[in-house]
């Protein structure tokens, strides 16, 4: 089988094209400024920063066993079967936790670029989701390079650091001014 | 199929469902009903009626009658977003940052929630 560079175009696009839709949806969209607060938080951003740093957790051992599956890290011989199940298990929890904490974004608060912090977390927020639908199409895609996956996926580890660096973590230190 | 995989395709499923729920959801909130004009007032309005007044007093100097900005930072449609946690908002506006003053020794806590409230809800 010839792997095939050019099968990554409409993954990517897709991506893109999300990206793009939820920025322009958060831009476009009144900012409601309505607050929903989850049982046992006493504040939107503390319930926000708990799931975002539960999805960070998530992604940091799907990260690990994609490493193993890919034969990276660990030992030589290949990951058990159950690597695999277990990699798309985490991914797909990491995502269905990280859907209250997007919908408040853009419900709530919008795109917004007030300061740098605040304009980064929301171009990156946009991306990271893009970028998880790419790498979800070119999953299923066939003769893709052997590199996609893993560049892929480290690529949405770091924007989704990122995402959480300017949000949960400021949260957590008590700067978020 | 593993049980890990039965439980994956699980998983997935209700996640996709939460997904869709949740695009839905942006596009049918997005139109909440109008409150009829003679409804009666919330606590809500009121403390936004309180806090305009006193914003007009001691903040629109800096912030801008509309929270647009001038002196001070913009208001309108950032608080939120800066302050989430509107305790930390309150706690700017009692005791005072980067050149704004301390307001806790001339307002008192209602009067600083009010306006808290004010530029939260009644800047856009």
């Amino acid at each position: 089988m010839t792997a095939r560079p050019a099968v990554l175009a409409a993954p990517l696009a897709a991506g893109a094209a999300t990206a793009l839709a939820l920025g322009v949806y958060a831009a476009v969209h009144e900012p409601t400024g309505r607050d929903f607060v989850l049982t046992g938080f006493d504040s939107a951003a503390s319930w926000k920063s708990a799931l975002a740093s539960i999805t960070m957790v998530l992604f940091v051992m799907q990260i690990s066993l994609g490493l193993r599956i890919t034969g990276r890290v660990g030992p030589r011989r290949p990951a058990p079967p159950w690597a695999t199940d277990l990699h798309r298990l985490l991914g797909t929890i990491a995502f269905g936790v990280s859907l209250p904490v997007v919908f408040h974004c853009i419900w709530t608060l919008g795109y917004q670029t007030t300061d740098g912090r605040v304009s980064v977390h929301s171009l990156l927020g946009c991306v990271a989701y893009g970028l998880y639908v790419a790498k979800i199409l070119a999953v299923r895609t066939d003769d893709r390079p052997v590199w996609a996956l893993p560049l892929m996926g480290s690529f949405l580890g770091f924007v989704m650091l990122g995402v959480w660096w300017t949000s949960a973590l400021v949260h957590y230190a008590g700067t978020s001014t | 199929m593993t049980a890990l995989a039965r439980a994956a395709a699980v998983v997935r499923w209700i996640v996709g469902v939460g997904a869709a729920t949740a695009v839905l959801l942006l596009f049918t909130l997005e139109g909440a009903p109008d409150v009829p004009a003679d409804a009666a007032p919330t606590e809500v309005d009121l403390l936004v009626d309180e806090g305009r007044a006193i914003y007009a007093q001691r903040c629109a100097t800096c912030h801008g009658d509309a929270g647009q900005g001038g002196q001070g930072p913009r208001l309108a449609g950032t608080v939120i977003v800066n302050y989430p946690d509107a305790t930390d908002q309150i706690a700017i506006v009692a005791g005072g940052a980067d050149g704004m003053p301390a307001f806790a020794e001339t307002l008192s806590d209602d009067e600083i929630a009010a306006v808290v409230g004010f530029t939260r809800f009644g800047l856009s």
